[in-house]
């Protein structure tokens, strides 16, 4: 009688822990399911090209600027002329290069129009002409002579294409931020 | 013998006389509660549709039509004030539909107030889910101001146009229906119960709208005539045509009043633009022909009490872009 | 008896098992949907400050379109600002433009060419000046759009299109 209380006990005590270890096993399964879903689903996604809408603005208002590069003395060529006529290696009636007086207007516009520096939350920008990506119109324009394209980790920006009769060419504007 | 019976101790009196009270109150604090939450849910949607209102404004397009939709039912006030201040004022409110008490209050939630919007509707604009609104610029001879013209999906229109040569007056709207998809107009075939639209030149009975076109009139049946004029643009020359159409005579005759305020104004401020440019040293010359143009411009505006008036202030207004085209620096 | 009573506490101990695995199991759960919502409230606070902030750029540069402000003297520029028209509509928002406009604080700002002058813009100093105020300034901030600001140039002979900034605060619509 002892003996049979005693193996009842064992059995008890064996289905107990058969019990746990299920419910354990299933606590496992679910968690492993659970991380490989949020895996999938907070895996960062590659940065998009988002048009930021200010910059947007800023380079649709930027196009139409007056410059002081007149090529016949009487019309005063905007950006988005100068653009064109980069693209063409005219010259102005002043005998500056448009490519150059086109580089002075962007970093002019770029610099009244945001802060930059250290301290900022603007730590720089890249003005970029392009046709395709593969034809640079002009050099990037950069804050200082010193500063290197591409150093950014984040960074928002807008572009905008410029039809000339050449073909489209993209205006870019890249600030920053970190 | 013992007899079973059931006794109505006072703890069961109080208990159902508590319960009754508190059954009471709370029926009654709901339905406060329900009506002071319609008034704000009413000022709300009031409020809602004065800013869904505003992106469909147009600045560069011709025309520009939206969907609004509505959940739960509601009717849109639409209420102009031609007195008041110098450009009048357009107040939009709104009452909302309720399962619980009336269906519609009797007085609409506390209206939103504009001076640069022009709505052009009936004066109680009822929607079951959709309300549509068509967004038209008016240039007289420079741009006064965009229509905002708005219809409900309860009522229908029907435009009898019949085969219209094109540059008329109704080919170009068919095109623009067409074209826009605008919702709730059907062209030819008016099923009954439509809102029919006659053209001068149509055979038509029973229409509920009667356009004369030689005699740029828009006549309502039961409620009387109202007069329109043409945009100075050529790609869109009939937007108070439209706006004639789908108001009631009584706001659109406030809004003109409003209109002629505005058109005031703005001659006042080319005005003294071109007097303005005209004295800078190597100024843009206007002076001191089209500040006379506009002065007069502004006599005919002053005299505006109906929109029977219109007819006559277009000759002024066409003066004055011919006067404004003819120069280097135009001013508008 | 023994028996009884054993079989008995075991339906007990099942019944408790499953009760305690269901608890268990919910407590799980609400983790797992608490962690998601987290995130999703996180991407959605994100669009919907980008949303706003677009919606803003847009109210404000929607009033470059209105009749007082637009610019169509020439075909050159079909979004500018007129900034002859908006200098002598400042001399009016006190009288027939009063509330014309449901903005606490509006005005227009000059931003390239840099003017020389930092003080407000009137006839006497007109173009050589920084910004025309039409309704003072509030508390609230603004909203800024970047817009084209066009103006009669006496010393080109022409149109000449610069770079400005519109800074608006909207008001509350009631009566």
């Amino acid at each position: 009688m002892q003996q049979r209380k005693i193996l009842l006990n064992r059995k008890i005590n064996k289905k107990a822990q058969e019990e746990m270890v299920g419910f354990v096993l299933i606590m496992l399964l679910v968690a492993v399911i659970f991380l490989v879903f949020l895996g999938i689903f907070i895996r960062k996604k590659p940065a998009e090209r988002d048009q930021n809408a200010e910059i947007s603005q800023f380079l649709d208002a930027a196009v139409d600027y007056t410059s002081d590069c007149t090529i016949d003395g009487y019309h005063y060529l905007n950006l988005a002329e100068l653009i064109a006529k980069c693209d063409e290696r005219a010259r102005c009636n002043s005998n500056e290069e448009t490519c150059e007086v086109l580089r002075s207007s962007l970093k002019g516009l770029v610099e009244v129009s945001w802060t930059f520096g250290p301290e900022s939350p603007n730590k720089g920008y890249i003005v970029e002409v392009s046709r395709e990506t593969t034809r640079v119109l002009v050099p990037p324009v950069l804050p200082s002579p010193n500063a290197r394209p591409g150093g950014c980790s984040s960074h928002t920006g807008a572009e905008k294409p410029i039809f000339t009769n050449a073909g489209a060419v993209t205006l870019s504007l890249q600030i920053c931020l970190t | 013998m013992s007899k079973k019976g059931y006794e109505f101790s006072f703890a069961w009196l109080f208990t159902i006389l508590v319960g009754a009270m508190i059954i009471f109150l709370a029926v009654y604090i709901t339905t406060q509660i329900v009506g002071t939450r319609r008034l704000e849910q009413e000022t709300l949607v009031g409020k809602q549709l004065g800013i869904l209102i505003s992106p469909v404004e147009t600045n560069l397009e011709q025309a520009k039509f939206a969907v609004i939709s509505l959940n739960p039912e509601t009717k849109l006030i639409n209420e102009c004030d031609s007195e008041r201040g110098t450009f009048g004022s357009q107040d939009i409110s709104a009452k909302v539909s309720s399962g619980i008490g009336k269906k519609w209050t009797d007085i609409p939630g506390i209206a939103s107030s504009f001076h640069n919007k022009y709505l052009f509707s009936e004066k109680e604009v009822y929607g079951k889910k959709e309300f549509y609104v068509l967004s038209k610029p008016f240039k007289f001879p420079f741009k006064l101001a965009d229509f905002i013209i708005i219809w409900p999906d309860t009522k229908n229109y029907c435009f009898e146009i019949t085969s219209a040569s094109s540059g008329s007056a109704q080919a170009a709207i068919k095109k623009e229906i067409e074209e826009l998809k605008l919702k709730n107009i059907q062209i030819g075939s008016c099923p009954a119960g439509s809102m029919k639209v006659c053209f001068s030149g149509t055979s038509g009975t029973n229409c509920n709208i009667s356009v004369d076109l030689a005699n740029k009139k828009v006549t309502h049946k039961n409620q009387g005539a109202v007069f329109y004029a043409e945009s100075f643009d050529n790609e869109d020359k009939y937007a108070l045509l439209y706006a004639a159409i789908f108001s009631e005579p009584e706001v659109y005759e406030c809004q003109i009043k409003r209109l002629a305020a505005r058109a005031s104004e703005l001659a006042l401020i080319n005005k003294e633009k071109s007097e303005f440019l005209t004295a800078q040293r190597g100024g843009c010359s206007s002076a001191p022909v089209l500040p006379k143009a506009l002065e007069y411009f502004r006599t005919a505006l002053a005299s505006i009490d109906s929109s029977s008036d219109l007819d006559n202030v277009r000759d002024k207004a066409e003066e004055l872009k011919q006067k404004n085209d003819v120069l280097i620096c135009k001013v508008f | 008896m023994m028996c009884l009573f054993a079989k008995s506490s075991k339906g007990q101990m099942k019944m408790q098992q499953t009760a305690f695995m269901l608890v268990a199991l919910v407590i799980f759960f609400s983790m797992v949907g608490l962690i998601y919502f987290s995130i999703s409230m996180a991407n959605l606070r994100k669009n919907a400050a980008k949303l706003a902030e677009k919606e803003a750029l847009e109210t404000v540069k929607m009033l470059a379109g209105t009749p007082e402000f637009a610019f169509t003297s020439s075909s050159d520029c079909s979004n500018c600002v007129d900034l002859d028209k908006v200098l002598l509509l400042s001399e009016k928002m006190d009288s027939n433009y009063k509330n014309f406009w449901n903005f606490e604080q509006l005005e227009v700002e000059i931003v390239y060419p840099k003017p020389s002058s930092n003080a407000k813009c009137t006839k006497a100093n007109y173009p050589t000046c920084k910004n025309i105020v039409l309704i003072e300034k509030g508390e609230k901030k603004p909203k800024t759009a970047f817009v084209t600001l066009a103006r009669w140039d006496s010393r080109l002979g022409t149109f000449k299109y610069e770079l400005g900034k519109i800074h608006a605060t909207e008001k509350n619509l009631t009566k």
